[in-house]
């Protein structure tokens, strides 16, 4: 169970992010909310910049610790599998926030 | 039958063991994997063939513009019906029976790990079916489209039960769903074949238990969404009327939160079976596992993040688009590796192309297409052109019966030897083939054509000057070609059962182990049990069934008559324990006719029944759960092949102990998508703040808080107790918490009923805030319950300190009634400030 808790887990991180930055798109876009005060930089959109790029710094740590440490992961296929997921996981989750640097958030 | 010779004694204890009762009484309480899998197949196939005719009726409507051929209401019925069908009774049943069937023989096991859940879910399966059925044949079926769209679904605009009987109707057959979700993964990750480490598993077992986990997380937001579209439409209660604080788009995000994840939890298994089959037509190993397995769960999950394009053209913002746009066309990168895997499979072996074949390339074809247009439709400008047109409708049918139908059908033909022991008849089937691939491409390929001319998808008719009536007449002819090929598909089907040869042991030549069993199967499927080093254990032994049969693996005895299986470490396949799995009983029948009766009475509106239902619902479980277990001590059997286990009950890492996980896993997901509904009627809907807020819950919840907790706590030092052997103490302990549960709940119920609650059909606030005061009081009613029935097992000697495996499920419900209490109750005392 912990090798697929390790590969799901890539992807886990990704719906989290995804899900996040969503949700508090809809609070600063919800009526008399942020996108009413018309500043470009604001909380919410502070909170998704930060909330990607923790996303991204924790899937490269990830990687780094399969690439580094050999002994507490599955060797095999299993390790491959795992490591995979990570880097394909990272770059979805590099595309999909993209959009956060939109010029406007609500329009 | 086609087997080997067995060894006479053993195939009689065996037999005896194995074989359902006898008779009407066998057809009642047989629990049998086998037989319940073929049963949702047949099933599944005659539910098929009645939207198959609902889809002629409404390629006959379309044919002619202005046709009369039925009604308006009459249409709007039979596009439902047909919806609803093809979707919950025809394409999750499938599969559930096909891997029903089959996931016992192809790990090594001789049954699924709850068979009488199995066959709990078919009861459900075939009452819920029933409902659905009966009401077209009173002409009371629903009638507002496969997603029940609100507010046409509510009760203003559909006064009459049509939409209740979609609502109860498919809440009861996803009850079924679940059941097999839980049973398909804890089967796959608990009874493999020993040595059958995870990454040696086949492939099939890798997809179902990915689609058994999405299943597990997809399907709870739209049984809340059917839950609280019911109570809206029986009790007023508005969580999706704009006018008190609802909104009719938290029924679409609920909706596709299921319906999108939906389509890769009908396409999964499919896939599941072409990674399988491919590699027998092209006598090869499949190439990149691997990478299979990888993108086997990014398609998983990704597809849990796309459920936004079906609602692009509901007025969300440009950036939510736009991350949900990239994320759909994402989802095409897993899809893609999994057909570069299957292209280079075939590029590396040598192809024959048997029937199963023709159909894995109309499989490829067809779903290519499918997968294309699925890209246009992730690109946001495109999909607000082609929104709800024909377009739509083709792109689906491409999806779904390229990723879908054609890869069952090359499953269908593959594993008929296997379950009929007959061979095929040749040429009957590859003229089905023909006939349904171009039939459909008649069908759909010109439908999209029609789309992007305009035409709306659902209009019951059109008129001659629109410039469409050629291309619907030739999509009506493609279709009534496909519907004879099918027909032509289910006699060869039907032939081949009554007339045709004996089959070979292993036709296809395949090298999973469901081709190691007699064909076709014995209840038991192995007289004993096989162990594998590799993903293709035919392969490795040819002989493996000989050896089998011969009792030369694990457990070839039997004793106490206990039918057992093996339990293993779910990553390494290290054997752990004797699983002893329950036999026929006319528990799962009567525990579905109990359940029935509950949507039977909420369907007549005869809402004062329905804890009598309840009430049997609680009675007949007790008795089923009190069936299990042992009160003897056994210690560690032998297994065979000189290992030594103890039985599944005297340890501690039980199938019961993952099913219930996943259960709760299931059901958090719905409490999270509750909230999620609390949360998104607050910041989005109109009509808000509401009228009136709760009043002060601090003592109440204050009161369930502590006593909630206090009865966690209770169970944790009973449970310390019981492996200190001071049984009387854990009895006084579990006495105790159980009794702290029911404090709890008398607390929930002063702030439901003490005046604090705002009036819940005025706003969706107080209706919400309701619903989740229910979920808690429900869950800590349940959890009183397991804690007295867990004394009373202490009581009577069924827990020990060897066995004491039911008292760690009954402390994970404890626990989360616990902490949902303290969610619950922690959100409330928040949202009191609510203007």
């Amino acid at each position: 169970m912990r090798t697929v808790l390790a590969i799901a887990g890539a992807w886990l991180v990704w719906a989290f992010v995804l899900a996040a930055m969503y949700a508090l798109h809809g609070m600063a876009c919800a009526p008399g909310g942020e996108a009413d005060e018309g500043r470009r930089i604001t909380m919410f959109w502070s909170l998704m910049v930060g909330i990607w790029a923790a996303a991204v710094l924790a899937a490269l740590l990830m990687l780094w610790i399969l690439w580094r440490g050999p002994s507490q992961w599955p060797g095999g296929v299993s390790r491959k599998v795992v490591a995979g997921s990570w880097v394909a996981a990272l770059a979805a989750m590099l595309l999909t926030g993209v959009p956060v640097l939109f010029p406007q958030a609500c329009g | 039958m086609t087997e080997p010779l067995l060894d006479p004694r053993l195939q009689r204890d065996l037999d005896r063991i194995w074989s359902p009762e006898p008779g009407w009484r066998g057809v009642l309480t047989n629990v049998n994997h086998t037989d319940i899998g073929k049963r949702f197949m047949i099933a599944a196939v005659v539910y098929f063939s009645v939207a198959g005719l609902l889809a002629m009726l409404i390629r006959a409507q379309l044919a002619s513009p202005r046709s009369a051929f039925v009604g308006p209401e009459i249409y709007g019925q039979i596009f439902t019906m047909h919806g609803t069908l093809m979707m919950f009774m025809f394409a999750i049943p499938m599969f559930e029976g096909l891997a029903l069937y089959l996931l016992p023989k192809m790990l090594g096991s001789r049954d699924m790990a709850f068979p009488r859940i199995g066959a709990y879910g078919w009861w459900c399966y075939v009452f819920g079916g029933a409902m659905l059925l009966g009401s077209m044949l009173v002409g009371k079926a629903p009638d507002g489209g496969w997603f029940m769209y609100t507010p046409l679904s509510s009760r203003t605009y559909t006064p009459g039960i049509n939409a209740d009987i979609w609502l109860l109707g498919a809440t009861f057959v996803e009850i079924s769903a679940i059941c097999a979700a839980v049973e398909i993964a804890v089967t796959v990750l608990k009874l493999r074949a020993p040595g059958m480490s995870l990454v040696r598993m086949p492939l099939f077992a890798w997809y179902m238990l990915a689609t058994s986990l999405m299943m597990v997380f997809g399907f709870p937001p739209l049984i809340l969404g059917s839950v609280l579209l019911e109570v809206e439409r029986a009790f007023g209660w508005p969580f999706f009327d704009p006018t008190r604080g609802g909104d009719s788009l938290l029924w679409q995000h609920l909706f596709w939160l299921f319906g999108h994840p939906e389509v890769y939890i009908i396409f999964l298994p499919a896939a599941g079976v072409v990674s399988t089959i491919l590699p027998v037509m092209a006598r090869t190993r499949i190439v990149g596992y691997g990478w299979i397995v990888a993108s086997i769960f990014a398609l998983a999950i990704l597809s849990f993040g796309l459920w936004v394009h079906h609602m692009f053209t509901v007025g969300i913002p440009h950036m939510a688009l736009a991350f949900f746009s990239v994320a759909s066309t994402l989802v095409a990168v897993p899809t893609a590796v999994q057909l570069f895997a299957w292209i280079a499979t075939l590029w590396q072996g040598r192809p024959e192309l048997k029937l199963p074949m023709l159909y894995l390339l109309g499989m490829f074809s067809v779903f290519v297409m499918g997968g294309l247009t699925g890209v246009m439709l992730a690109i946001v400008p495109f999909n607000w052109q082609a929104h709800d047109t024909a377009f739509v409708t083709a792109h689906l049918h491409y999806v779904l019966i390229g990723g879908f139908v054609f890869p069952i059908l090359a499953g269908i033909v593959h594993w008929l030897p296997h379950v009929t022991g007959r061979a095929r008849i040749p040429r009957l089937g590859e003229a089905a083939f023909w006939l349904i691939f171009l039939g459909f491409h008649a069908t759909f390929l010109l439908m999209h054509l029609v789309g992007l001319m305009g035409m709306r998808r659902r209009i019951d008719t059109y008129d001659a000057a629109a410039g469409w009536t050629a291309i619907n007449l030739l999509s009506s002819v493609g279709a009534f070609v496909m519907a004879f090929g099918f027909a032509l598909f289910l006699a060869d089907c039907v032939l081949q059962r009554v007339v045709n040869r004996r089959s070979g042991q292993s036709p296809w030549g395949g090298t999973t182990l469901e081709w190691a069993t007699a064909v076709p199967p014995r209840s038991y499927n192995f007289a004993s049990l096989p162990a594998v080093s590799s993903r293709d254990p035919l392969m490795d032994e040819p002989r493996m069934a000989v050896r089998l049969a011969r009792g030369g693996g694990y457990l070839a005895a039997t004793r106490y008559g206990w039918r057992e299986t093996l339990g293993v470490d779910t990553t390494t396949g290290r054997i752990l324990q004797i699983v002893v799995l329950p036999g026929s009983s006319a528990l799962p029948i009567l525990l579905a006719g109990a359940t029935g009766s509950f949507f039977l009475f909420m369907l007549a509106g005869l809402y004062g029944l329905t804890p009598l239902s309840l009430v049997l619902v609680v009675a007949i479980s007790w008795r089923w759960a009190w069936t299990t277990g042992s009160t003897s001590e056994h210690g560690e059997l032998p297994a065979g092949l000189g290992s030594s286990v103890p039985p599944h009950f005297e340890t501690q890492d039980t199938p019961g102990w993952w099913a219930s996980i996943f259960t709760l896993s299931a059901n958090g997901t719905f409490l999270a998508s509750l909230i999620f509904g609390f949360a998104f009627l607050w910041v989005v809907a109109p009509g808000w703040p509401p009228p009136a807020c709760l009043g002060p819950i601090g003592t109440e919840t204050a009161i369930a808080i502590l006593a909630s907790t206090a009865g966690s706590a209770s169970l944790a030092v009973a449970r310390r107790m019981v492996q200190r052997g001071s049984l009387g103490n854990a009895i006084r302990l579990g006495a105790a918490a159980a009794a702290g549960m029911g404090v709890a709940l008398v607390a929930v119920a002063a702030i439901a009923f003490g005046g604090t609650l705002p009036i819940v059909t005025d706003h969706a606030y107080a209706a919400v805030a309701a619903a989740l005061l229910a979920y808690v009081a429900m869950h800590l009613a349940l959890a009183a319950l397991m804690l007295a029935y867990g004394t009373a097992r202490i009581g009577t000697g069924y827990v020990s300190p060897r066995r004491s495996h039911e008292l760690a499920i009954i402390g994970q419900w404890t626990h989360y009634a616990t902490a949902t209490t303290l969610l619950i109750l922690v959100i409330l005392f928040l949202a009191q400030s609510c203007r």
